[in-house]
C-alpha cells in the first residue's frame, strides 16, 4: 500500500482540513522515523500505517496544545507524538517479560542502538544483488557506527536517518542549537576516524 | 537567528547545506566546497565523505520501495553509489562505464547491461549467484568483481578500473605491422602506440571503440632483456598466456569457468601483467543469448567445439586460451569466418593450420603447446589449466616441455586417460573452497545479521535467505573432500572407528569452520521466533552441531543438536505427522545420543536413542515405505549397540547390531543401486564386527568382515571413479583381530597394501591416502615379521617416512602421531627381534615421545594414557633385555602412573 492511499480522508472541518495537510506533509519522514525504531521483533506483526494513523488522530486531539508551544516545530511535536504511541505499542507487545520492559523502552527511547541500525540496514537490502554490491560499505559503516557511542549515534540517526535539521535536532533533545551542531561534528568526526581504520575505505583515488 | 548561526560549528551549517542539495537531487561536489571554503577545507575533507557514508545507508533504503521504476534510461548519470564519468567501451553484452564509488571514493569499472541481457528471473538469479562466485576469486591476474547492482531494471557489475590494453588491440596492431616495420619486440611498440593514440582519444573526449577496455593512462616503457628480439618476443607471449593460464587454474580449482576467454577479456598492463576480466558472465555466452546480440562472430570465433554444442567444461577455457594465444603468435585468427554458420562448422570440422605453417619463425615447443591446448576433442588438451601453464613457463625457461608432438590427426595424448575425478580430489580445489568459503561466508553472516527484519519482507526476504543458505551449503559440500581428505580420528577408541564418519580436523579447516558455525549459529538465534523459519533453524543448529562435533567441542556440539531436537520436536507437535520431520527429529536425537556416548553418558545417551527409536517406529507404522526413517532407525540401532555394549549389556548390544544390519540389508537389496545404502551397511558391519568377534564363533565374526570387504569391493567395482571407496576397502581390510594371521588375513592386507599404493601413486599429497597405505604397510610388516624380516624392515621404514611426513605437515593432528607411534613401536618390536637392539630402543624412545605428544593434546582420553602407559613399559623391557635396569625401572614407575591415571573402564 503506497502512503497517498492510506493518508487520511479529506476531513469537512477546515482545522482539520489544514492539520491534514500538514500531517501528510510529515508522514513520509515519520514513518521513516518508525522503520527506523521499531523493534525488529514487533515489525512483523505492526502496520506502521496503523500506527501512523492513532498517530495522527491523538495529534490532532491535542493540536492545541501544540499551539500553546510557541517555537515548537511541528514536525518535531507530530515526531514526539508518534513515538509515544511506538512506546506503547512496545510496552503491549513486549509485557511478555516484564523485567525487560523498561529496557525495551528504554532502548526505543535510546533508539539508535546499532543492533537496530544493522538490522535496518539489512532490512533494506534484501535483493541479493544490493547484498552483494552494498556489503562492503553498508558493513563497515555499520561497524564503525557500532563504536560510537549512544549520543553520538543517535545524533547521527536524527540528521541522517530522520533528515532533521540542526534546529530540530536541538528541540529533540533539548539541548541549544550550538551544542546540536557540535555534537554532530563531533559524531561525524568519531565515525570518520572508525571509518578511516578500515583500509581503503577513503582512499582509492 | 544570526546569533545562533555564528555559535553553529561553520562546517556543520556547510554540511547542512551540502545535504540539502543532495536530498533534492542536486550533485554537489565536495572538492567545490573544498575550494570555496579553503579555510575549512581539512574538515570537509574529513567529513562529508562520512556524512555521504551515512547518506547511503540511508538510501538503500528508499531504493528498495520508493524509488519509481523509470523505463527508459537515455543518459546514465548515477547507478546508486555509482557516478557515470564516462563510457570506456561497449561490447555486444554491454557497456563499460568509468564511474566513482561515492561512498568510498574510488574510481570504478561498472558494466551495464540491456535489459535483453537478463531476461528472467531464472537468468537473474544466475547471474547474481555466478556474480558473487566471481567476487570470491582473488587472484592477481584475475580483475576483481566488486559484485552486481540493479536500478531501473538495468544490471550492472561493478569491477576494479584498470590501466591497461585489451590483447585484441594488441593483435590487431601487429596484425597491421609490416615485417620489417619494427626494431625491437614489435609488441611493445604496438603497445606503445595504442597508448599513445588512446591518450589523444582521452584528450579529445571521444569514447574508445575498444571493448572492455577499462581505462588507460600513459604507458611506460618496459623494461628491456638482453636477448635476441625473437627469444624475448616468444618468451612474452609465453609469459602472457601462463598468466592467464594460472589465473584459470585457480578460478577452475573455485568451481568458476570463464566460458569466453578471447583477446578483448585479457588486459595487459604496462608490466605486461595480464588481467582476465568479464569472470561471472558466463551466462551471457549461452547459445540463444549470443543469437540475440550483435556480437555473434566475436563470440563464436574462440568457442571450443563442445561449448558450441552445449556443454561447456573448464577445458574449454584452456581451448580459448589456446586461440589466443595461436592468434597473438601468427596475428591472424585460428578460424575465420563471416558469419554464424560458417564459423560453427569450421570450428566443429576442421582444424586450423599449424602455426609455422603461418609464422615459420616460431619456436616448435610454442606450437606444439598451442596445438595441445586447442585440440578439438577435450581429453585432448591440457587436463588442467595449471598443466598448461607449466607447459609454458618451461617453453619461457628454455626448459623440456611436457607436451608430445603428435600428428594434427591423433592428438591423444596419456593425459586425457587421467580419471577426471582427480580434479575434484585436487589439493588445490581445497584449498579454493576454503578460500570463497571465507568470502561468502563473510558476506551472507553480515546479511544474516538482520534477518528477524528480512522475515517481514516475505517471499522476497525468503528466498533471499535460501539462496544464502544454498550458497554456504555448496560450499561446505565443497568441504566435504577436506574432511574426507584425512582419516577417522579413532582416538580413545580403541578397537573400533566411529560410525558416523569422523574426520580429523586441521587447524586451518577449523578455523574456516568456525566462520561456517558462526554463520548458522547467528541463523538459528536470529530466526528462533519465527515461526516460518522453524524448519531452517533447526536444519541450522544440526549443520552448527555437525561442525561443532568435527571441531571436537563436544559440549558446544551436545547443546547445538540438543536445540536442533527440541526445534524438530516442536515442528512435530504443531504439524501433520510426516516421515521428512519425523527423520529429522529421531537424526538430531541420534547425533545428540552419539555425542554422550562420546562423554562417557551412556545412560543419557541410551534414553536419547530410546526415544529416537520410538518415534521412528511409530512413524514407519504409520507410513509404509519410508526409506527416510529406516535408515535413520538402522542408525540408531548401531549406536544403541554400541552404548549397550559399553554398559556391559553385550546380549542386548549384538541384538541392536544385527537388527541395523538387517535394516541397511533391506534398504540395499531394495536399493542396490544406491551406494550410500550401501556404504551405511559396509560399516554397520564393521562396528558388529568386534562385538560379534567377542560374543561368538570366530568363524561367524569373520563373516560379517567379509560381507562388509565384499560390498566395498562391489562400490570399488561399480564406482571405480571414487577413489574413497578404494580407500574405505584398504582400511576395512587392515583391521584383523590380532594375533596369529591367517593365510586369508594376509592375503587381505596385501590387497591393502595393493589399494593403498594405487591411491597413492594417482593422488599425491592426500592424508588420508597416506595413512591406509602407511597402516597397511606397517601390518602388512607385523604379520611378516618372521617369515620375511628383511622386506618387513623396508614396510617399516616407508611406513615411518609417510608418517614422519605427516606429522612435519599436520603439526597440531594430534591423531598423525599417535599413529607414527604405533607404527614406531612395531619398527622396534621388528628390530628387537632381529638383534638389533639399541635400535629398537631408539625408535621405541621416540614412539614414547610421540606418545606423550598425543597425550598432552588429549589428556582426557582413556585411550591416550592407556597407550601411553604402554608404550613405556614395551621400552622398559627393550631397555632390561640391554642391561639397563635402571633406567628401565624408572619406565615402569612412570608407566604405572599414568596407568592409574587412566580412568575406571565403564
Amino acid at each position: 500500500m503506497s502512503d497517498s492511499e492510506l493518508a487520511p480522508t479529506v476531513p469537512s472541518d477546515p482545522d482539520e482540513r489544514t492539520f491534514a495537510e500538514q500531517f501528510t506533509e510529515y508522514r513520509p519522514r515519520l514513518k521513516r522515523m518508525l522503520q527506523f525504531r521499531i523493534d525488529p521483533r514487533l515489525s512483523s506483526r505492526t502496520d506502521l500505517s496503523d500506527v501512523l494513523q492513532e498517530s495522527y488522530i491523538d495529534a490532532f486531539r491535542r493540536l492545541e496544545h501544540f499551539q500553546s508551544k510557541p517555537g515548537m516545530s511541528m514536525y518535531v511535536w507530530l515526531r514526539q507524538i508518534t513515538l509515544q504511541r511506538l512506546i506503547d505499542i512496545h510496552r503491549l507487545h513486549l509485557k511478555a517479560d516484564k523485567r525487560n520492559i523498561q529496557n525495551e523502552v528504554r532502548l526505543q527511547q535510546q533508539a539508535a542502538s546499532s543492533a537496530v541500525i544493522a538490522a535496518h540496514l539489512v532490512d533494506v537490502m534484501i535483493s541479493p544483488s544490493q547484498v552483494a554490491i552494498r556489503q562492503e560499505m553498508v558493513s563497515q559503516t555499520e561497524s564503525a557506527l557500532d563504536q560510537l557511542d549512544e549520543i553520538d549515534r543517535e545524533v547521527l540517526a536524527l540528521r541522517h536517518f530522520e533528515e532533521l535539521t540542526n534546529g530540530e535536532v536541538a528541540q529533540v533533545l533539548d539541548i541549544s542549537e550550538a551544542a546540536a551542531s557540535n555534537r554532530y561534528v563531533r559524531a561525524l568526526t568519531r565515525l570518520r576516524k572508525d571509518l578511516e581504520k578500515i583500509p581503503d575505505f577513503f582512499d582509492g583515488e | 537567528m544570526a546569533n545562533d548561526l555564528s555559535q553553529r560549528n561553520p562546517v556543520e551549517i556547510l554540511g547542512e547545506e551540502f545535504l540539502e542539495r543532495r536530498r533534492q537531487g542536486e550533485d554537489p561536489q565536495i572538492e567545490d566546497y573544498a575550494e570555496r571554503y579553503a579555510e575549512h577545507a581539512e574538515e570537509i575533507h574529513a567529513l562529508f565523505p562520512a556524512m555521504i557514508a551515512m547518506e547511503n545507508l540511508k538510501a538503500i533504503k528508499s531504493e528498495s520501495s520508493d524509488r519509481p521504476i523509470r523505463l527508459q534510461v537515455d543518459r546514465l548519470e548515477r547507478l546508486g553509489d555509482y557516478r557515470i564519468i564516462r563510457e570506456i567501451g561497449h561490447g555486444g553484452m554491454g557497456i563499460v562505464y568509468e564511474a566513482e564509488q561515492q561512498s568510498l571514493h574510488r574510481r570504478v569499472a561498472v558494466k551495464v547491461f540491456p535489459k535483453q541481457a537478463i531476461g528472467d528471473s531464472k537468468q537473474l538469479q544466475r547471474f547474481q549467484r555466478e556474480a558473487a562466485t566471481a567476487g570470491g576469486l582473488h587472484h592477481t591476474n584475475i580483475v576483481p568483481v566488486f559484485g552486481v547492482g540493479e536500478q531501473d531494471g538495468l544490471h550492472y557489475f561493478v569491477m576494479q578500473l584498470l590501466d591497461g590494453v585489451g590483447l585484441d588491440q594488441i593483435i590487431a596492431g601487429l596484425t597491421g605491422l609490416l615485417p620489417d616495420d619494427h626494431d625491437g619486440d614489435p609488441m611493445v611498440q604496438v603497445f606503445g602506440k595504442i597508448n599513445q593514440h588512446r591518450h589523444h582519444a582521452q584528450n579529445d573526449d571521444t569514447v574508445a571503440e575498444i571493448d572492455d577496455v577499462h581505462v588507460v593512462r600513459d604507458p611506460v616503457e618496459p623494461a628491456f632483456e638482453h636477448h635476441s628480439f625473437d627469444h624475448r618476443h616468444w618468451g612474452r607471449i609465453a609469459d602472457l598466456g601462463m598468466q592467464v593460464a594460472q589465473a584459470l587454474h585457480y578460478a577452475h580449482s573455485n568451481g568458476v569457468t570463464h566460458r569466453d576467454i578471447k583477446p578483448s577479456n585479457l588486459i595487459v598492463g604496462n608490466d605486461w601483467r595480464v588481467w582476465v576480466t568479464d569472470f561471472g558472465l558466463a551466462f551471457t555466452h549461452d547459445q540463444e543469448r549470443i543469437s540475440r546480440s550483435g556480437d555473434v562472430v566475436g563470440t563464436l570465433r574462440y568457442m571450443s567445439p563442445e561449448q558450441l554444442h552445449g556443454r561447456p567444461e573448464s577445458r574449454s577455457d584452456i581451448y580459448g586460451l589456446g586461440l589466443t594465444l595461436y592468434e597473438l603468435a601468427t596475428r591472424r585468427p585460428a578460424f575465420e569466418g563471416e558469419n554464424r554458420g560458417s564459423l560453427i562448422r569450421r570450428v566443429s570440422t576442421s582444424e586450423p593450420p599449424r602455426p609455422r605453417s603461418i609464422c615459420p619463425e616460431m619456436p616448435k615447443d610454442l606450437e606444439t603447446i598451442i596445438l595441445k591446448a586447442i585440440a578439438r576433442r577435450p581429453t585432448d588438451r591440457y587436463r588442467t589449466a595449471n598443466d598448461f601453464a607449466e607447459d609454458l613457463r618451461r617453453f619461457r625457461n628454455d626448459e623440456p616441455i611436457c607436451a608430445r608432438r603428435t600428428g594434427p590427426l591423433e592428438r591423444l595424448s596419456r593425459w586425457s586417460r587421467r580419471n577426471p575425478a582427480m580434479a575434484t580430489m585436487s589439493l588445490a580445489l581445497l584449498v579454493g573452497g576454503v578460500i570463497s568459503l571465507v568470502a561468502i561466508g563473510w558476506n551472507w553472516r553480515q546479511a544474516i545479521l538482520g534477518q528477524q527484519v528480512a522475515v517481514r519482507e516475505g517471499q522476497r526476504a525468503e528466498n533471499n535467505l535460501a539462496l544464502a543458505l544454498g550458497s554456504m551449503d555448496r560450499l561446505l559440500g565443497r568441504f566435504e573432500s577436506d574432511w574426507m581428505a584425512h582419516p577417522a580420528d579413532p582416538d580413545d577408541d580403541d578397537t573400533e572407528n566411529d560410525s558416523q564418519v569422523r574426520f580429523v580436523v586441521s587447524n586451518h579447516t577449523a578455523s574456516i569452520l568456525e566462520e561456517a558455525l558462526e554463520f548458522y549459529d547467528k541463523f538459528a538465534q536470529q530466526n528462533a521466533r519465527s515461526p516460518d523459519l522453524q524448519r531452517e533453524t533447526a536444519k541450522a543448529y544440526r549443520r552448527a552441531g555437525d561442525i561443532l562435533e568435527r571441531l571436537g567441542r563436544f559440549y558446544d556440539a551436545e547443546s547445538a543438536y540438543r536445540r536442533s531436537a527440541k526445534t524438530w520436536s516442536e515442528q512435530l507437535e504443531v504439524s501433520e505427522p510426516n516421515p521428512h520431520t519425523a527423520s529429522e527429529t529421531a537424526g538430531a536425537l541420534n547425533r545428540l545420543a552419539y555425542i554422550l556416548y562420546r562423554t562417557y553418558r551412556y545412560d543419557d545417551a541410551l534414553r536419547e536413542l530410546e526415544q529416537a527409536r520410538s518415534l521412528l517406529n511409530t512413524t514407519i507404522s504409520q507410513f509404509e515405505d519410508c526409506e527416510l526413517c529406516t535408515y535413520e532407525l538402522a542408525l540408531v540401532h548401531t549406536n544403541m549397540g554400541r552404548v549397550l555394549w559399553r554398559l556391559q549389556r553385550p546380549e542386548e548390544s549384538v541384538q541392536r547390531h544385527r537388527r541395523a544390519v538387517m535394516l541397511l540389508e533391506g534398504l540395499s537389496e531394495e536399493n542396490p543401486l544406491d551406494a550410500n545404502y550401501r556404504l551405511a551397511l559396509a560399516r554397520a558391519y564393521r562396528h558388529y564386527y568386534p562385538i560379534a568377534d567377542a560374543c561368538h564363533d570366530p568363524r561367524y565374526s569373520n563373516e560379517i568382515r567379509e560381507a562388509s570387504a565384499s560390498i566395498l569391493e562391489q562400490l570399488v567395482k561399480d564406482f571405480p571413479e571414487v577413489p574413497d571407496y578404494r580407500c574405505e576397502l584398504s582400511e576395512m581390510l587392515t583391521r584383523t583381530r590380532g594375533g596369529e594371521a591367517t593365510p586369508q588375513e594376509i592375503a587381505q592386507i596385501d590387497r591393502a597394501v595393493q589399494l593403498a599404493d594405487e591411491l597413492n601413486r594417482d593422488f599425491q599429497a592426500i592424508p588420508r591416502y597416506q595413512v591406509a597405505l602407511a597402516r597397511a604397510l606397517s601390518l602388512q610388516a607385523e604379520v611378516r615379521r618372521d617369515s620375511d624380516p628383511i622386506s618387513s624392515l623396508a614396510n617399516h621404514t616407508r611406513a615411518n617416512t609417510l608418517l614422519t611426513a605427516l606429522c612435519d605437515q599436520f603439526p597440531e593432528i594430534p591423531f598423525y602421531h599417535a599413529l607414527r607411534a604405533a607404527a614406531l613401536r612395531e619398527f622396534s618390536t621388528t628390530l628387537s627381534q632381529l638383534g638389533r637392539i639399541s635400535e629398537a630402543i631408539d625408535l621405541m624412545r621416540e614412539s614414547v615421545s610421540e606418545r606423550e605428544d598425543y597425550f598432552e593434546s588429549r589428556p582426557e582420553s582413556s585411550y591416550a594414557k592407556y597407550r601411553m602407559s604402554t608404550s613405556l613399559q614395551g621400552l622398559a623391557k627393550l631397555l632390561e633385555q640391554d642391561g639397563q635396569f635402571e633406567s628401565a625401572e624408572q619406565c615402569r614407575s612412570r608407566a604405572v602412573e599414568y596407568y592409574r591415571r587412566r580412568p575406571p573402564l565403564e
